[in-house]
């Protein structure tokens, strides 16, 4: 069996023939040679179909085991060097390649044949940015540079005339693919009459659709980037042109009253999820929507997107300088602008010059909330997958296995210089083009976007982001804004750009801030707080400042005690309601329940303090061997494991210098160490004679000995009747600021040993 | 999620593959239309596969029966065995007759060798003329030139020594058996019959070479050899590799929540710092053939289980590198020899002994003549 050749051997070797026919330039031997290829390749594809337990198409040619390529990607690449064949004889015989351009509709499953999944079908779609490269690759060999002309190199008489003739049956036979996209899903089957049924054939050509929406602009990408002036102008016009006549004839885009707030998302869902996913979009006095009209508005939406986004890219490419010629930014607003490649043909086009500031501003913060970035299978990721597809094609020749840094865009949020150039060729001498009150719309209504309040933190964001690029703008966008606008006054512009942006992220905030502001209080966040801080404090410990050995206990309520009362202050109100108003921090219940825990352990240290202490005086340096001598005595009798708690200024730093001094070979004069018991202790310094010294801010002169076992139990004593040990409350101070007020009642049991504190002088002073 | 009670009641594997792979040949439309007509599906079964020596042993077989039935009809039944078979009965000498009718077999089959050779030259020249080096085995495939040609030669092998019909001459000679042709006269049946077959396979032989040089022809038998020959092995494989190296998303799943709290790998060996936990030693070569996944799915539920109570709460939020993992090391129809591991720990808890044992005959290894 492993001698037998395999589906991909024996296409290789028919498209071997197919090379050869082309080769020998005999035009009926290579479409009887192609229709034997094709229609193996059908075969294969057809064979390989099959349903998911969904009845979703599946292909068991994308089932790659332990391959590289799933099979139908390698069935696939046997057309590349075919291309390549058929644009070498272009001068000859332009046949060749236009039969190859069909291939992805032969390859199409005819009616009655087994569905292709959607993989399967996105990988056909991929065949024509392969002949697009290819046949780039031929105008770039052939483009020749006019003497004494600066301008870019560019075909010239007999083959400027066959590639434009070549490249419109090209753009024609791509846009065809789109006609197939009604009898491949099954667009006019008239059995199909329930909403749900018709919204489950539309939305499964939606990969079909995005692939080639897509591709289209890559095509056009690929023109730009290879400097052809003939290619970018047919395939600008496709991408402009794109879906105008999609099957869809007497259904018009359903009327939303927010229509850019409808993502290409709403396909994830069935018809009954999907209608309420869009129902806060949904004008209350409009009849409910159909499947077709919700298909035919995302379908727009992706439109304008797709266009937005290539129109940036390429014009980023123009102010980087990454493509150096002018037709980058001609395409680049030529697109904006939806101009056709015959002026004449734009009558029958929606949206011809119709592009005004608003309605970039407007786009622009509908990509913000397409999806954030990272996320997988969302409309978003796709966007981003689309900028960095249309990007990749400018990556630097790197070494193939080597780890390297990509120097080319991957996401949207790459392409804001070519935006804010948009917006500062468009932006308005006077007033905001409408701006504000579309803003103020939503800012006053966050139900009918995506993520709520957050969609608007990220839509001021994008827009603080603009305002940052603003101060000043780069030179690339000034003369880009330039470029694109003869009118252009760098101050002027900047200005009233920014006092609209600056204008509209005020109105957002207000609004949100008013929001805010009656927006009640989320209790079950304070009370997990709470929750964990009592259980945190609660919880069994080895040591609690200098203190080891102890227990805590639980104790009835006792009204003598006064409970401690810790505030912290400067806490939002933002992250206390729900859903939160300020982006949340994973960490954020930690910190409280940590400060919470830390007044614990200060209110203890402080009832320590406040325990009555004997008097002891010593006159000599704490690294003298006598001063140790000195308190030996004393230091017994507080008890195991004692602490000398130091001036950390004075006496901390003079053993400290002692600890680490260099002493040769010398032994020092008494026991010293800095590791085992003492060494987990606060501020610790060293261990001497079996005494524990640790620092504390204390004045010069001034030492407390006490042991560390001093400290037998710590009380909690119950708050209420419901035996809460801690309780935590959000107390308003400002309108959206306020504090979080923690109360307990603690008191601690002493062991009877003596507490000494210490006068220590140096003799030299005295 | 993949349902492993597919796979019979192990869960194995290979069946569970053998059972998508069996399903879609009968349900895809493409396939069914490419099924070949009811002769060539039987020419298929009987010629696909065999060799010269196939055909010989079966003979051989079948002429050892004959042997065997007539010792014992000489000795036991031998008023049974048909007086008609005497060697002279009505004029008719039946033995010449018999020694007759082998030449003429051996003249036809050398015949049917020389058309064959023949045909196969011609296309072979014009194959290899055009560059087409898969249409010249699938040709040869689809023809069933090599089986046709072994099984002729087979034929003609058998006929030829059959002119003296060692076996019987033995068995007389040892004073069993009897005089009667009966036997003889059934063999040959046997040869003409084998014959006709082999002349069937011809006629199908003769017609593959003519058409394969008609478009049409030839795409049609592409699609029947590649739908019943390339697709069931290549989905086959593919689905295996497939299936092992995702099974761990899988069993995770069926294993409830508490999958989350643990990792599994298969086909993959992320190296140390891991313990052994199930390791095997073959003196012979020997592949992974196949995995019996509802057993491996019994052994991470109760380790898992046991992970999770041995565990401190705070190991639940510990990143996907820190969880317990279990490693099922080990590629599929890779040949190894010697001692090897099939499954490491990281973390977690130790395996009992009864799921290393479970683990141990859940995994399937087949000897392998040859390193693949």
């Amino acid at each position: 069996m492993n001698d037998l050749p395999s589906p991909s051997q024996i296409l290789e070797e028919l498209a071997d023939k197919v090379a050869a026919q082309i080769q020998r330039l005999a035009p009926v031997s290579f479409e009887a040679a192609l229709g034997e290829l094709i229609s193996y390749h059908r075969f294969l594809l057809s064979a390989n179909a099959s349903t998911g337990p969904d009845g979703v198409p599946f292909n068991y040619a994308e089932v790659a085991g332990m391959e590289w390529n799933a099979p139908h990607h390698q069935w696939n690449r046997q057309y590349r060097r075919l291309y390549e064949n058929a644009v070498d004889q272009l001068m000859t015989d332009q046949s060749f390649f236009r039969s190859l351009t069909h291939v992805p509709s032969r390859l199409l499953p005819h009616r009655g044949e087994p569905a292709l999944s959607a993989a399967v079908l996105r990988s056909i779609l991929d065949i024509g940015p392969m002949y697009a490269h290819r046949l780039e690759a031929w105008v770039t060999r052939h483009a020749v540079s006019e003497e004494g002309h600066k301008r870019r190199p560019s075909l010239q008489g007999l083959q400027r005339k066959v590639y434009s003739d070549v490249v419109t049956d090209v753009v024609g036979t791509w846009e065809s693919l789109l006609d197939h996209a009604p009898t491949l899903f099954d667009w006019r089957d008239r059995e199909a009459k329930s909403d749900h049924e018709q919204w489950e054939r539309l939305r499964a050509s939606w990969p079909y659709l995005w692939q080639h929406l897509t591709n289209t602009a890559y095509l056009l990408a690929v023109a730009v980037w290879n400097d052809d002036e003939i290619g970018s102008k047919f395939y600008r016009d496709a991408l402009v042109r794109w879906g105008m006549h999609l099957g869809e004839e007497g259904h018009s885009a359903y009327h939303l009253a927010r229509p850019r707030l409808l993502f290409p998302d709403v396909f994830s869902h069935k018809w009954n999820d999907a209608l309420l996913s869009i129902e806060p979009l949904v004008h209350p006095r409009m009849p409910p929507p159909t499947p077709s009209g919700l298909f035919k508005l995302a379908k727009r939406n992706a439109h304008n997107d797709t266009v937005l986004i290539t129109s940036a890219l390429v014009a980023y490419w123009s102010m980087g300088k990454k493509q150096g010629s002018e037709l980058a930014a001609n395409t680049s607003w030529a697109l904006l602008n939806r101009q056709a490649s015959e002026p004449d043909d734009e009558d029958d086009m929606p949206g011809v010059g119709k592009t005004s500031f608003r309605h970039i501003l407007l786009d622009l913060m509908r990509l913000e909330q397409a999806g954030r970035r990272f996320e997988k299978d969302t409309y978003g990721a796709q966007l981003d997958g689309l900028v960095s597809s249309l990007d990749n094609m400018t990556e630097r020749r790197v070494v193939a296995g080597r780890v390297f840094t990509p120097s080319t865009l991957h996401g949207r949020h790459g392409l804001l210089t070519a935006f804010v150039a948009f917006l500062l060729a468009l932006v308005p001498a006077s007033g905001d083009d409408g701006l504000g009150d579309q803003i103020v719309g939503i800012s006053q209504s966050p139900d009918v976007l995506p993520e709520g309040d957050l969609s608007l933190r990220n839509a001021v964001h994008e827009l603080q982001r603009i305002v940052g690029a603003l101060s000043p703008p780069a030179e690339s966008v000034q003369q880009a804004a330039r470029f694109f606008n003869d009118q252009f006054d760098n101050s002027k512009s900047v200005a009233a750009l920014d006092q609209i942006l600056n204008t509209s992220i005020n109105a957002i905030e207000a609004a949100r801030s008013a929001r805010l502001e009656a927006a009640p209080i989320d209790e079950s966040k304070v009370e997990r707080i709470r929750s964990r801080a009592q259980s945190k404090i609660l919880a069994p410990r080895e040591q609690i400042r200098l203190f080891r050995d102890f227990k805590i206990e639980k104790a009835a309520a006792d009204h003598t005690v006064k409970p401690f009362v810790a505030r912290f202050t400067g806490v939002d109100k933002a992250q206390f309601v729900e859903p939160p108003m300020d982006d949340p921090s994973a960490s954020y219940d930690e910190i409280v329940v940590s400060r919470i825990e830390n007044a614990a352990g200060a209110h203890l240290w402080g009832l320590f303090c406040q325990k009555g202490k004997e008097g002891f005086a010593i006159d000599h340096k704490i690294e003298d061997e006598a001063f140790w001598n000195g308190i030996r005595s004393v230091a017994a009798k507080v008890g195991p494991e004692p602490i000398l708690l130091v001036s950390r200024r004075a006496e901390g730093r003079s053993l400290r210098r002692f600890v680490y001094a260099e002493r040769g070979d010398v032994p020092p004069p008494m026991s010293i160490s800095t590791t085992g018991f003492g060494s987990g202790l606060p501020s610790y310094l060293a261990t001497v004679e079996g005494i524990h010294v640790c620092g504390a801010d204390f004045p010069e002169g001034t030492a407390w000995l006490f042991s560390s076992k001093h400290l037998s139990t710590i009380r909690y004593h119950a708050l209420d009747e419901a035996e809460h040990y801690v309780s935590v409350a959000y107390e308003p101070v400002a309108k959206t600021k306020g504090e979080i007020v923690a109360k307990f009642s603690q008191t601690a049991v002493w062991k009877e040993f003596p507490i000494f504190e210490l006068q220590v002088t140096d003799p030299e002073d005295v | 999620m993949i349902d492993w009670r597919r796979g019979g009641p192990a869960g194995s594997l290979n069946k569970w593959v053998r059972r998508e792979v069996r399903e879609h040949m009968e349900k895809n439309v493409a396939i069914r239309k490419a099924r070949p007509p009811l002769l060539r599906r039987m020419i298929n079964w009987l010629f696909v596969g065999r060799s010269f020596s196939d055909y010989l042993l079966i003979y051989i077989a079948i002429n050892l029966v004959c042997v065997l039935i007539e010792f014992i009809a000489g000795r036991y039944f031998n008023d049974s065995i048909p007086v008609w078979s005497l060697t002279n009965q009505d004029d008719i000498n039946l033995k010449a007759f018999i020694l007759a009718v082998g030449g003429y077999l051996v003249t036809a089959q050398v015949g049917v060798l020389g058309v064959i050779s023949i045909a196969i030259g011609l296309v072979s020249l014009i194959a290899q003329r055009e560059d087409a080096s898969t249409d010249v085995k699938l040709y040869y495939h689809q023809s069933l030139s090599v089986e046709v040609v072994s099984s002729c030669i087979a034929l003609l092998l058998v006929v030829c020594i059959q002119l003296v019909w060692p076996a019987q001459f033995v068995l007389h000679r040892m004073g069993a058996g009897t005089h009667l042709q009966f036997f003889k006269v059934v063999l040959m049946c046997v040869h003409i019959g084998w014959l006709s077959v082999n002349l069937v396979a011809l006629a199908n032989f003769i017609s593959t070479t003519f058409f394969f040089v008609q478009r049409v022809h030839r795409e049609r038998i592409r699609e029947q050899y590649t739908a019943y020959f390339v697709i069931p092995a290549q989905m086959t494989k593919r689905l295996r590799e497939q299936l092992y190296h995702s099974a761990a998303n899988s069993l995770a799943s069926t294993s409830g929540t508490e999958a989350k709290h643990v990792q599994l790998s298969f086909g993959y060996d992320l190296g140390s710092p891991e313990t052994v936990e199930v390791q095997r030693t073959f003196n012979t070569t020997v592949a992974l053939h196949d995995v019996r996944m509802l057993w491996i799915g019994w052994v991470v539920r109760r380790w898992t289980k046991r992970c999770r109570s041995a565990s401190l709460p705070q190991e639940a939020e510990r990143g996907e590198d820190q969880k317990p993992l279990l490693s099922f090391c080990i590629f599929l129809d890779q040949a190894m020899t010697g001692t090897f591991a099939i499954c490491k720990r990281r973390g977690g808890v130790p395996l009992t002994g009864i799921e290393r044992w479970v683990l141990k005959r859940a995994f399937i290894f087949q000897r392998r003549v040859r390193d693949e």
